[in-house]
């Protein structure tokens, strides 16, 4: 811990000017930034933090970023059947070059978090208001909102559908950067998004970022996380979500290859028929460690949640599933599914499922399962006794056991993505 | 073909194999030439599917002794999938399920992966689902089987059908068919064995295992082998068909000195 508090401190340290804003502003980051010295990362000896381990993060050298914008072209921030509005962040500042905000459709307001800073409104005002700050695991977020450089403020009229997604892409183009990410949206009555965020970045890294979503009676957010890293790359990310009457929420995670990954989401139905989806997919080999960590709160009547995630672990990799669901007083008739599989590659893999329930009303129907098995050797050998290599063979089955969760991705491109990284079936 | 112009296929020669160090073959002989239909009979926990799954290729069998030549190569040397690739399809007794893998996709990897090693063009999506369909209407498969998860949900009838599908889509050198019979009713045995006539000639060679001899009314082997305790209690031509429906096993068990109750009953 003490060393974890040191490092923090020096991050903080390196604290750039913070963006121009109101008085608001000022005190709500003087505010987290207290709390952040106070709590300092989170580390094992909180349960949610069991198993993702923050202390690697601790040991490399990390820095916030300058403000430079980096010189970038398309083609690095394409995604191949993603259209749509498009805003790209690269190295802790938006690039307003390569972002594509022109041609959003009426009802649709997308804006810089500093250009909505400066000019008041838009939902602003609401960056904070879910993600709160009082538990002792509110480090990330606090020091997160202490220090975001950048991020969307994101605004639905009712009824308003956009067609195509929008897409997020953040990028860090320069070791030791630690770009601190900051989103909020509000889904009006009946809106439907599609909200796609990919994460990428080259040599040691890190991105901390906060989303927080109000999704009004009726509207639909499906909010998909794409990211990619390797052995140097660090990705955590927490989604605060309130979801009203028959409103719905889905979140779909992946992340591949990463030193720690964490997706923590909360999301609160707050209303009678509001539903919550979970979907989340991870994996890789080497120091790879992924862990999704879910928080489900049924506060009304009928309503619905589910949950499924799944692991690919190859050699040396560690994936954690931990989903809590809590049915509050009087949330009668609610249903509420978690299942966790995991598929283990190699021996020195390993897979970890906490499914937990805490349950104060009497009329609920909640199920849970978890799972950890290997490869199929009698589909394996059938699949090779007609002719298939078993690289190919391995692949396949790989594919298949993870194919249940990408089906219900919202975004056939999303699905391609992960099926093309985590679908591979190495290890040994 | 006349006997001086046999041409063997497989030679195995005093096989002996084990399964979790229980010796379950005990010197195995047989030579199968090219174009001709051995039938491997005997009673269950005999050794047959063991035969069967060593030949393939399949994982958990140690042999001890003896050795295999298919086409004068090291059989036992080669992975299942080279072994597949050269033209050996074992149709398994108990096809296995694979949730998430669509049929048809399957067949179309292991129609490709079998071609490019014979060094034929793949075929793609276009040109695969006409052959496809043009086998599946021989065998009486049904369309829809094609879009389903591999034997996934499939009746015993249709798991069945889909092996020998499979075999006619990989036109194999040596076919091991283990228990094809098995389970199915009168209708979907006749169209098996149709499905396997249809393929018998002078380029081919079929093992066919089985216990019953039902099986031999609609594929007449050349040859007939009893195994029984893992070793070949006799072999003969159609005429030892014929006598094992009259009498059954017994007789010959109690030949060889053998609990005439047949190995262990499973
Ligand atoms: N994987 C296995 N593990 C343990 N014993 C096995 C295995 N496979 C076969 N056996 C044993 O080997 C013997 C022969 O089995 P099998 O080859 O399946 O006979 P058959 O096909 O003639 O009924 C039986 O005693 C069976 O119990
Ligand atoms: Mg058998």
């Amino acid at each position: 811990m003490n060393v974890a508090r040191r490092q923090a401190v020096t991050l903080a340290l390196a604290r750039p000017p913070r963006p121009a804003g109101p008085d608001w502003w000022q005190a709500l980051q003087e505010r987290a930034w207290n709390r952040y010295q106070a709590v300092g990362l989170p580390g094992p000896r909180l349960d949610d933090w069991k198993y993702a381990d923050t202390h690697p993060l601790t040991q490399v050298d990390l820095r916030l970023p300058s403000g430079d914008v980096a010189p970038m072209d398309a083609a690095q921030v394409a995604m191949e059947g993603v259209e749509g509005p498009l805003v790209v962040l690269v190295d802790g500042v938006f690039h307003p070059g390569l972002s594509r905000l022109d041609e959003l459709p009426d009802g649709m307001t997308v804006s810089p978090l500093e250009t909505a800073l400066g000019s008041g409104g838009g939902g602003v005002e609401r960056v904070g208001a879910l993600a709160e700050l009082d538990r002792d695991d509110a480090g990330l977020r606090a020091l997160n909102l202490a220090l975001a450089s950048t991020g969307v403020v994101v605004e639905l009229a009712p009824d308003c559908r956009p067609s195509a997604p929008l897409s997020l892409v953040h990028l860090v183009t320069e070791a030791g950067l630690a770009p601190q990410w900051r989103h909020v949206l509000r889904l009006g009555e009946g809106a439907v998004l599609t909200l796609l965020e990919r994460y990428q970045g080259l040599g040691t890294h890190w991105h901390n970022t906060v989303v927080e979503a109000e999704v009004e009676a009726g509207a639909e957010l499906n909010h998909i996380r794409l990211a990619e890293g390797d052995e140097s790359a660090f990705l955590t990310h927490e989604s605060w979500v309130t979801v009203a009457a028959g409103g719905r929420y889905l979140g779909a995670g992946a992340a591949h290859g990463h030193r720690l990954a964490r997706l923590f989401g909360s999301v609160s139905l707050d209303a009678p028929e509001a539903r919550a989806a979970w979907y989340g997919v991870y994996g890789g080999t080497g120091r790879h460690q992924a862990d999704h960590t879910t928080h489900t709160h049924h506060r009304a009547p009928r309503t619905e949640s589910v949950q499924l995630f799944k692991g690919v672990l190859g050699e040396g990799a560690r994936g954690a599933y931990t989903g809590r669901v809590v049915v509050h007083t009087g949330a009668q008739k609610i249903r509420a599914e978690q299942k966790n599989a995991n598929l283990l590659l190699s021996r020195n893999a390993e897979a970890d499922a906490r499914p937990q329930l805490e349950i104060y009303a009497d009329d609920v129907q909640c199920a849970h399962g978890a799972t950890v098995g290997e490869l199929d050797a009698d589909a394996l050998f059938y699949l090779r006794a007609r002719g298939i290599a078993e690289a190919d063979a391995r692949a396949l089955l790989t594919r298949a056991f993870i194919e249940d969760v990408l089906v219900a991705f919202p975004l056939e491109a999303a699905a391609r993505w992960v099926r093309e990284r985590l679908g591979q079936g190495g290890g040994t | 073909m006349s006997a001086s112009e046999k041409q063997p296929l497989l030679i195995i020669e005093d096989l002996w194999v084990e399964v979790e160090g229980k010796s379950i073959l005990k010197g195995i002989d047989l030579t199968v030439n090219y174009g001709e239909v051995h039938a491997i009979m005997g009673p269950n926990g005999s050794g047959k599917s063991t035969l069967a799954n060593v030949l393939a290729g399949r994982e958990g069998y140690s042999v001890t002794r003896g050795r295999v030549l298919y086409k004068g190569q090291d059989l036992l040397e080669m992975e299942p999938e080279e072994r597949a690739r050269e033209g050996i399809f074992l149709a398994f007794q108990y096809p296995v399920e694979i949730p998430g893998v669509n049929n048809v996709y399957f067949l179309k990897a292991a129609v490709n992966a079998v071609r490019k090693h014979r060094g034929l063009p793949e075929l793609d999506a276009m040109d695969f689902l006409e052959l496809v369909k043009e086998k599946m209407a021989q065998m009486k498969v049904r369309e829809e089987m094609l879009y389903r998860a591999v034997n996934e949900g499939f009746s015993g009838g249709e798991k069945k059908r889909n092996e020998i599908l499979q075999m006619a889509l990989l036109e194999p050198t040596l076919a091991i068919l283990d228990e094809i019979d098995s389970g199915l009713d009168i209708d979907a045995l006749r169209d098996v064995a149709e499905g396997i006539n249809a393929l018998r000639g002078p380029e081919r060679a079929f093992i066919m295992v089985t216990h019953y001899q039902r099986l031999l009314h609609y594929i007449e082997p050349d040859y007939i082998h009893v195994l029984a305790y893992g070793e070949v209690i006799r072999s003969g031509d159609r005429a030892l068909a014929h006598e094992l429906e009259e009498r059954g096993y017994g007789w010959l068990l109690e030949e060889r000195g053998l609990d005439a109750s047949g190995a262990e009953a499973s």
